[in-house]
């Protein structure tokens, strides 16, 4: 009965279901995480992408409160990460970077044993996909290889349906045609099923494909996170000729980054606010603008 | 390790094999196996230096000098090898030429300088440099054969004594040939390791010490080092079988911990613990049966006290192995972390507290077993199995300690912790002096109890800092 209650009230709930307020992290004096703060929205789909070693897997961890921060905290539907309640738990599913954990036990045994905890583990979409995967029950998790424990692993997610699925490179070691598969699952369960996703990857097309929402880490500090389409259309690469660049005393408003152009004058990307309208530099005769793709924005934040 | 951190093309000679052997490991470890060296060495001198001249003061300063030797090229500078093996993978000739140099530079001169050293206390030069030659040799095949062997070749020094009287008289022609059969083994040992593609597809009675858990050892000196998968568990066998959670489940939250934590936990299923205690039982009876002979009970006995050493260190390990899954971030305690039905985190903390205190307990109880056990075979008096249990007693409280200590997020590997074990420590080497190895006790015997009786108490005292720190903590699976 309490479990139908929570149900249909998380139907209707409004609260993020996955929020940082102030992270900081440090690692033997470096910092990992500074000062990061990041709501998600219900049914969002947040694509949390960054160089190798930008402190994404660090920033989920300390999300889902597997690590405690050194300051600020996190949250999951408004319950502190470090404390979750069973409930919560019953809605979550993760989906480490590199799944290693129950290695002695065959793929079968493992879904069995985590499937009595979830009330609404799903035995038949478990047997289903592990077919369809072509995963052997009997199969010790130990020899599979790395992209199909990461099968075994997003399976395990998945099984609970979770109304919050948090993933940590889940692409990183599966092939073209499970990462596609994958991207479709994270699409399908976002769009039918109103599941909130959050997935870290340095991948941008799989990004682009299923993302509605971006944050872009850098160093341990959230330079950006927006939605996806609004993303796309509020930024541009200005080209700005010699004559035009000497006169530049300040920054552009909105600019994200500068180099020179190796034509001569100066490339300058802009990212204009929600309500912001372009810099007036875009006027001036002589500048061309592009829209920039995602990868080239990522590599002009992070440069 | 990182064989690509080395610019093999700018080195030099001495600089490149310095580098080889700084990359072959962390610098915590180095330092540690340094330590465990220098130490050994200056015992050597010092006991060469006011040990009066006897027949076997030669032997002695010599034994000492192989077990530096040992101690550093299994656990330091073995570790080239796998050096050496990265560098074949990565195809890499300038670091593999660096690394054999590294070696041959180490072996040189930690044979010349003990042996050197050894020379200037009088010990004839054969038994000098033999002695050094053999340590580096015997550390070296420790960590490159397979497990079973490296186990015999530890056995050699006690077996050795007894085999004597059994085997002819050893001439030049004998101890040539057996250091031509220790060179082989060696070399073809190294080739495995060198040529091995992944330690996983090799079965674990076959798999080097080394590539057991090639980061093990450094990830025990040093914290900051990350825990490798475990891999080699998926070669169970017959002995060594990991618990099927048949019964674990929500309606059995601490079965599901013991479950999930089985690799620290070293919790099996109850058919493997009947095999090992069988085991374990025929191990026992046949070295209380053989005949040996000469130094029989000194071989029997040292046999039996290294296996019940063995079983007092039971409690550190499990400490360790906590320790371990903590560093894991995608390991069980995450899963753990995020598995409903283990209830709310004071309840789960409590659980876990719990199944580490049976788990302790159960060790503990099999380590006074094998102390009670090994007096009643030495015929020991009333006050020597006192002090024995008083042994066990603190030894348990120590260890319940270092458990706790590893649930309240600290590091084992600290100079904190071996302070607060040196008391401990002291006092279990003082007391299996005392009463195993025969030594006369002192007039004050009646002391001994009351210092196991102090240290006992003292430690369970200190048990409470950290558990009131496990309480603290927001919830009991937290990573590092």
């Amino acid at each position: 009965m309490n479990a139908m209650l929570e149900r249909s009230l998380s139907a209707f709930d409004t609260t993020a279901p996955l929020a940082a307020d102030g992270l900081i992290k440090q690692y033997d004096h470096r910092s990992v995480l500074r000062d990061v703060s990041l709501a998600i929205e219900p049914g969002a789909v947040l694509g949390l992408i960054g160089r190798n070693g930008a402190g994404k897997s660090t920033l989920i961890r300390a999300m889902l409160g597997l690590i405690e921060p050194d300051a600020g905290h996190a949250t999951v539907w408004g319950v502190p990460a470090l404390r979750l309640t069973d409930a919560i738990k019953q809605r979550l599913g993760y989906v480490p970077q590199q799944p290693e954990a129950m290695a002695w036990l065959q793929v079968g045994e493992m879904l069995d044993f985590i499937g009595r905890f979830y009330p609404r583990w799903d035995a038949p979409y478990v047997d289903a996909t592990l077919e369809r995967w072509q995963l052997p029950r009997n199969r010790l998790l130990a020899k599979l290889s790395p992209g199909e424990r990461q099968r075994v692993a997003i399976l395990r997610a998945l099984a609970p349906r979770p109304e919050l699925l948090v993933l940590d490179e889940p692409a990183s070691a599966l092939d073209p045609v499970g990462r596609r598969e994958l991207l479709r699952e994270i699409a399908s369960r976002a769009g039918e099923s109103g599941t909130t996703v959050l997935f870290s990857t340095h991948i941008v097309s799989d990004l682009e494909r299923v993302a509605s929402h971006v944050a872009f880490l850098h160093e341990g500090q959230l330079l950006l996170h927006s939605e996806l389409d609004s993303l796309k259309e509020r930024n541009l690469r200005l080209h700005v000729p010699e004559s035009v660049a000497a006169q530049l005393r300040e920054d552009v408003p909105g600019e994200v980054s500068r180099r020179p152009h190796p034509y001569g004058g100066l490339s300058i990307t802009v990212l204009r606010g929600e309500d912001t309208p372009w810099p007036d530099l875009l006027q001036v005769p002589g500048v061309r603008a592009e829209a920039l793709p995602l990868e080239d924005l990522f590599i002009e934040v992070s440069a | 390790m990182s064989a690509a951190a080395m610019h093999a093309p700018r080195w030099g000679g001495i600089d490149a094999a310095l580098a080889a052997m700084r990359v072959s490991t962390t610098r915590r470890h180095r330092s540690w196996m340094l330590a465990i060296y220098l130490t050994l060495l200056a015992s050597a001198c010092l006991l060469g230096i006011f040990v009066p001249a006897e027949s076997s003061r030669a032997e002695g300063l010599g034994f000492f000098v192989a077990i530096a030797n040992f101690s550093v090229w299994a656990g330091w500078l073995s570790r080239l090898v796998l050096l050496q093996k990265e560098a074949a993978s990565l195809q890499a000739p300038g670091i593999a030429a660096a690394v054999s140099r590294a070696l041959l530079y180490a072996a040189v001169l930690s044979v010349f300088l003990p042996g050197l050293a050894l020379l200037a206390l009088g010990v004839p030069a054969a038994t000098a440099f033999g002695a050094s030659a053999v340590g580096v040799l015997g550390g070296l095949l420790f960590a490159l054969m397979p497990w079973p062997a490296a186990i015999g070749l530890l056995m050699v020094p006690a077996a050795a004594p007894a085999l004597a009287p059994y085997l002819p008289p050893m001439g030049p022609f004998a101890l040539v040939a057996a250091a031509a059969f220790g060179l082989l083994m060696l070399v073809t040992c190294w080739r495995s390791v060198v040529r091995s593609a992944d330690p996983a597809d090799i079965p674990a009675w076959r798999r080097p010490v080394m590539l057991q858990a090639p980061g093990g050892m450094v990830a025990w000196t040093d914290p900051k080092v990350a825990a490798a998968p475990d891999a080699p568990r998926i070669h169970e066998g017959w002995l060594v079988a990991m618990p099927r959670p048949d019964h674990a489940g929500p309606h059995a939250p601490r079965a599901a911990i013991d479950a999930l934590l089985a690799g620290p936990m070293g919790y099996v299923a109850k058919r493997t613990v009947l095999r090992q205690w069988a085991l374990m039982a025929f191990l026992v009876l046949a070295v209380l049966m053989i005949p040996f002979r000469g130094d029989a009970p000194l071989v029997r006995d040292a046999l039996l006290i290294g296996g019940v050493v063995g079983l007092l260190g039971g409690g550190w390990t499990l400490a360790m192995r906590l320790e371990r899954q903590r560093r894991r971030v995608s390991g069980e305690l995450a899963e753990l972390a995020l598995l409903p039905g283990l209830g709310d985190p004071g309840t789960a903390a409590a659980r876990l507290v719990r199944s580490i205190g049976m788990r302790l307990t159960q060790l503990m109880l099999f380590a006074l077993a094998g102390l009670l056990l090994l007096a009643r075979v030495q015929a020991l008096a009333l006050s020597h199995v006192v002090m024995l249990v008083g042994l066990s007693a603190g030894v348990s409280a120590a260890s319940a300690f270092l458990c706790a200590s590893v649930l309240a997020g600290r590091h084992l590997a600290s100079w904190r912790t071996g302070l607060i074990m040196s008391p401990m420590l002291v006092a279990a080497i003082a007391t299996l002096m005392l009463t195993l190895l025969r030594n006369p006790l002192p007039t004050h015997a009646l002391a001994w109890p009351l210092v196991w009786t102090v240290l006992t108490a003292a430690y369970l005292v200190a048990v409470r800092s950290p558990l009131r720190s496990v309480r603290a903590r927001p919830h009991a699976f937290l990573l590092d």
